[in-house]
């Protein structure tokens, strides 16, 4: 599903140099939930950028769902994380001017989606994370953890095959945090879509498949 | 799509209601007075009854009289413009070795060489200078009166209200008849109909009533007049064959280029014989905008005056609009940066570069749609204040379709031009980077 | 200080340059506008010369063509009737230059050895009483002034600063068409209106009854009703025989005329005015954002130890100094109108323009940053810190 070949990235400002990943080599099978974890300005974000194709590499070959992305153009790339990937964040990115289920059908919106269907999916994808309630509200009146059940809704509603989350419950209390992390898992479980998620919490990690680990921009485990 | 764009818009709007406000009233006022000077564009050079010929017009207003020498008779002619008493200027430029007697024509004149050019359809000649002092109830009247052959009614296509203009026969034998505009109906009569078969005194001759016609709403000379006659009437007070107080309007039937050049070549054979005190006879035939461009600011070539208050306008009106798209720039700049993880959750949901600029210009025309209808109140506010106030004279400003067009456009024009550059400055903006603010 | 805020200014300059045009932009349009603002309120400061309340003009009409005898006894007639009505106060004849009365008639001549270009002007000895005129020194014409050796002259201020500067000409024999002796000086005469320039100008004396003295001006009593111009029409009518005279009001003419420099005025003002709120606003809006932008640099330097005054010191300089840079880029401009004497206005008064337009700005500009500055000030370090 996700193939990282000799994936090298390095920031470049006019002075200094800074490697954030040192040749990456990484191989994420369909159904897989995998969790990065590694100290702050280790790369884990970045990683999970360059898998998501928000970010470029310096050098290396990067094959996501099957295809490889070499020529970065905005709109085949555009294209593609709208139909293959989903984002989840851990600030939730959720826009405030916009009702919750306004906010979940963008992804579809995107993909020039027919409003009816879009309105009966987005509800169907807000079902699923137990927020269908709360369609007409907005963002402020949620709290942390319905916003980002709100955020995984809008990620999966175009049901992609990969869902990238960065720090999912970082914001959120143990609780709710719980409860976000039950609905990935559920998600993983039943509806079998790949999930590489960044995270700082072991017990979180704890829960996924399979724990990576980086450390100054080099996997270590 | 749109329709979540103008949801958008709509929200954004009313969650920031001090920038709101800001955005709206500068879209607002700019709009306003750039719609103002439309509909005074509209008034003036709208092609309205009785102007509606005004783009095949060309004005022979003034002859000048020249002889190169220093020795200048004064001669001192009495003319009234606009309800005072002025008197015809007389120059003399001893700089440049000769002396000039600049004044409108006499009539003769412009009949017998002018009436009858190739490119010419029509020809009209008058005199507006005539004012005369009536006194109705205590009160007095200044009537300004136009005296003009039977064809001006060709050349202006005045609105009769009542009755009918005069003829060649009335004109020919002086009869004292008269067509008298609205207004002087209800100064002098009282009333704004049935007016046809009264009298009006004038320098102690009856005028017979004979039609009435409507206010003009633009401003040109010959057609602001209170009342028309015949130009039989009026004596030529000066005694000159060349110099008098008639002007005349020819109406091109091709190229302007070609009926003043033709006009200019018909001067040229004009004989100085009769005034052995001048050796130079100069016509300058200029066309409508040409001689409104030379009353704002004169020069001695009608299509120098022309392209200086053109470009003149052009530049302090786009200036003066330009400030305010500055503004709105500036201000969008810095209100898009705050929706920058906004546009990175589009972008990682594949919104495309374009689709980013759509949606910030569009709804920036949306705001300016919104500024723009207020614009509309205020402006139709400020022409009902124009209008009532009479603050430009018989200028009437006219609220039609063509205002609406034009008003429509201005507003599309602001939005996008403001919208775009912010808008284009988002869209490039790395996801990465858009995502780093936290602010959402 | 000033050089790190130079630095933070170029660090961000592309943003300041958007700010940097538009204070230009608006300190040129400012500057047009208050040009031509200044020059018509410097016009209505200056001295008009005359009186306009309570003074009505007669314009007669056809005397030139009539009998010079008729004309004489006609005249004389006239003068008397007029006088005994009860709310006419004086009655003065002259030719064509009455206020308000738009003839422009510009002589020249070089008798003197050098050349005077000036406007000359008609009128008898009961002129300057008639119209409340101001003679500043000698005297206006008497009815001995016809018969002297030389026919007797008035200039106005600005005819002896133009050509006999600094001189004392007070019955000198000057020059101008024909030798003339200066009986008298007054201050001004703006007879085509209170906007226009004081041009050189000579009075030369006519006696009443000379047909082309066709102006008659009266001095009416205080507070004559406008109804009372019929009496005078009717009178004029029937000692001229004729009823193509006109009479006007000069108050009514006044007021008339400079409606027409008072209203593009007034527009031009308010929309002057309109736009300065409109960049007021929008700096306003900008500078507070910015300001909430860079709540982690104020929490940086409040950390390390800046004073909240400093704070908000550093942001009104900050904007301060683009005004500057602006400022100065449009004087550059503006002072090559003056310098080259390019368009119709003096030189005076675009410099009075330049300096208020620059105080307008600088005003401006700071009611704009006091208060997002004083907002940043006020932000708690800790605060300031965690938004970032």
């Amino acid at each position: 599903m996700i193939h990282l070949k000799n994936v090298n990235k390095v920031y470049r400002t006019k002075t200094i140099e800074t490697t954030a990943l040192n040749d990456i080599n990484l191989s994420i099978e369909k159904g897989e939930f995998v969790s990065i974890m590694g100290p702050s300005g280790c790369g884990k974000s970045t990683l999970l950028n360059v898998i998501g194709l928000l970010d470029e590499p310096t050098s290396g070959e990067v094959t996501v769902a099957g295809e490889q992305l070499k020529n970065y153009s905005s709109k085949t790339t555009a294209k593609f994380r709208n139909e293959k990937l989903g984002f989840i964040f851990q600030s939730f990115h959720l826009i405030p001017d916009l009702s919750v289920i306004d906010n979940v059908e963008l992804p579809l919106l995107y993909r020039k989606v027919g409003a009816k269907e879009r309105k009966e999916l987005s509800a169907q994808a807000l079902e699923s994370v137990g927020l269908r309630n709360r369609m007409d509200h907005f963002p402020s009146q949620l709290s942390g953890g319905q916003k980002q059940r709100v955020a995984i809704a809008r990620a999966i509603v175009g049901n992609p095959a990969i869902l990238l989350a960065d720090e999912p419950t970082g914001n959120l209390d143990s609780q709710m945090g719980n409860e976000v992390m039950d609905i990935l898992m559920k998600l993983n479980q039943e509806n079998k879509t790949t999930i590489v998620m960044v995270t700082h919490d072991e017990n979180m990690a704890k829960k996924t498949n399979r724990l990576l680990r980086l450390y100054d921009g080099s996997q270590v485990a | 799509m749109f329709k979540n764009y103008i949801k958008l818009a709509w929200r954004v709007l009313s969650r920031k209601k001090f920038f709101t406000f800001i955005m709206l009233f500068g879209i607002s006022f700019t709009l306003m007075i750039l719609m103002l000077i439309t509909a005074y564009m509209q008034a003036e050079f709208g092609s309205r009854a009785p102007m509606k010929n005004q783009d095949d017009m060309v004005v022979l207003e003034y002859i000048t009289l020249q002889r190169v020498n220093y020795d200048t008779i004064a001669v001192v002619d009495t003319l009234f413009e606009n309800g005072v008493a002025v008197y015809d200027t007389t120059y003399d430029y001893k700089s440049a070795g000769r002396s000039m007697n600049r004044s409108y024509f006499n009539p003769d004149l412009l009949i017998d060489n002018f009436r009858d050019l190739k490119t010419v359809k029509e020809t009209t000649i008058f005199s507006t200078n005539s004012l005369f002092d009536v006194f109705v109830n205590n009160s007095k009247i200044q009537i300004q009166v136009n005296h003009c052959d039977e064809r001006f009614w060709d050349v202006f296509n005045f609105e009769f209200i009542e009755g009918r203009p005069f003829d060649l026969s009335e004109v020919e034998q002086q009869a004292h008849v008269a067509v008298i505009a609205k207004k002087l109906a209800k100064s002098y009569f009282g009333m704004e109909k049935g007016v046809l078969g009264k009298t009006i005194e004038l320098d102690g001759k009856n005028y017979e009533v004979i039609g009435l016609v409507e206010d003009p709403t633009s401003s040109p000379d010959p057609i602001i007049t209170d009342m028309f006659v015949p130009y039989t009437h009026q004596v030529s007070r000066s005694n000159s064959d060349y110099l008098g107080s008639f002007a005349m309007v020819l109406l091109a039937n091709g190229r302007m280029e070609k009926t003043k050049n033709e006009i200019l070549f018909a001067a040229e054979n004009i004989s100085l014989d009769k005034q052995s005190h001048f050796n130079e006879l100069i016509v300058s035939p200029k066309t409508y905008h040409e001689m409104y461009a030379q009353n704002l600011y004169y020069n001695e070539d009608p299509e120098k005056s022309l392209s200086f208050v053109s470009w003149l306008l052009f530049g302090l009106i786009s200036l003066f609009a330009l400030l305010p798209i500055l503004n709105l720039i500036n201000l969008n700049v810095s209100r898009i940066m705050d929706r920058s993880s906004e546009i990175g959750v589009r972008k990682a949901f594949g919104a495309t570069k374009n689709e980013i600029l759509t949606q910030f210009v569009f709804e920036n025309i949306i705001q300016t749609l919104i500024g723009g209808l207020l614009g509309f109140v205020l402006a139709f506010l400020a022409i009902y204040f124009i209008n009532d106030s009479k603050i430009l004279g018989s200028i009437v400003l006219e609220i039609d379709l063509v205002f609406f067009f034009y008003s429509f456009i201005i507003c599309i024009f602001f939005g996008v031009l403001s919208g775009l550059l912010p808008a284009f400055k988002m869209s490039k903006l790395q996801i990465v980077n858009a995502l780093k603010t936290n602010q959402l | 200080m000033i050089k790190h805020i130079f630095k933070m200014i170029w660090n961000k300059r592309g943003s300041n340059a958007l700010i940097l045009i538009e204070i230009f932009l608006a300190f040129l349009v400012l500057f047009a506008a208050l040009s031509y603002v200044i020059y018509n309120v410097r016009m209505l400061s200056n001295p008009k010369g005359y009186e306009t309340e309570d003074k009505w003009v007669v314009y007669l009409d056809g005397l030139s063509s009539r009998d010079s005898l008729d004309v004489l006894t006609m005249k004389n007639t006239l003068y008397r009737e007029l006088m005994d009505l009860e709310n006419v106060e004086q009655v003065a004849f002259a030719q064509s230059f009455t206020p308000f009365s738009g003839n422009r008639s510009i002589k020249n001549g070089d008798a003197m050895g050098f050349e005077i270009r000036s406007l000359l002007a008609f009128a008898d000895k009961d002129f300057a009483d008639a119209l409340d005129m101001n003679v500043i020194d000698g005297r206006w014409f008497q009815e001995e002034d016809l018969n002297g050796t030389y026919p007797a002259m008035v200039a106005n201020q600005s005819f002896m600063d133009e050509f006999f500067v600094g001189k004392d000409m007070i019955d000198s024999i000057i020059d101008f068409r024909g030798e003339h002796r200066l009986i008298g000086i007054i201050d001004a005469y703006r007879y085509l209106g209170e906007f226009t320039e004081d041009d050189p100008l000579a009075f030369y004396q006519i006696a009443r009854h000379e047909p082309y003295a066709d102006n008659v001006v009266l001095s009416m009593r205080k507070g004559t009703p406008t109804a009372y111009e019929e009496t005078v029409t009717k009178l004029v009518a029937s000692v001229t025989k004729s009823t193509s005279s006109l009479i006007n009001n000069l108050d009514k003419v006044r007021k008339n005329d400079s409606r027409d420099t008072w209203i593009p005025l007034i527009a031009l003002l308010s929309i002057c005015g309109f736009l300065c709120i409109n960049i007021a606003l929008g700096m306003f809006g900008m500078l507070w954002y910015n300001i909430n932008k860079r709540k982690g640099e104020i929490g940086l330097r409040r950390a390390i130890g800046a004073h909240s005054s400093d704070i908000s010191k550093q942001f009104i300089f900050e904007i301060m100094v683009l005004t500057f840079i602006a400022v100065g880029l449009g004087i550059f401009f503006a002072i090559q109108v003056p310098l080259f004497k390019i368009g119709p206005l003096e030189p005076i008064n675009m410099y009075w323009s330049i300096v208020i337009s620059t105080l307008i700005m600088l005003l401006l500009v700071t009611l704009c940053a006091f208060n997002p500055s004083r907002q940043a000030s006020k932000l708690h370090p800790a605060i300031a810190l965690r938004e970032d």
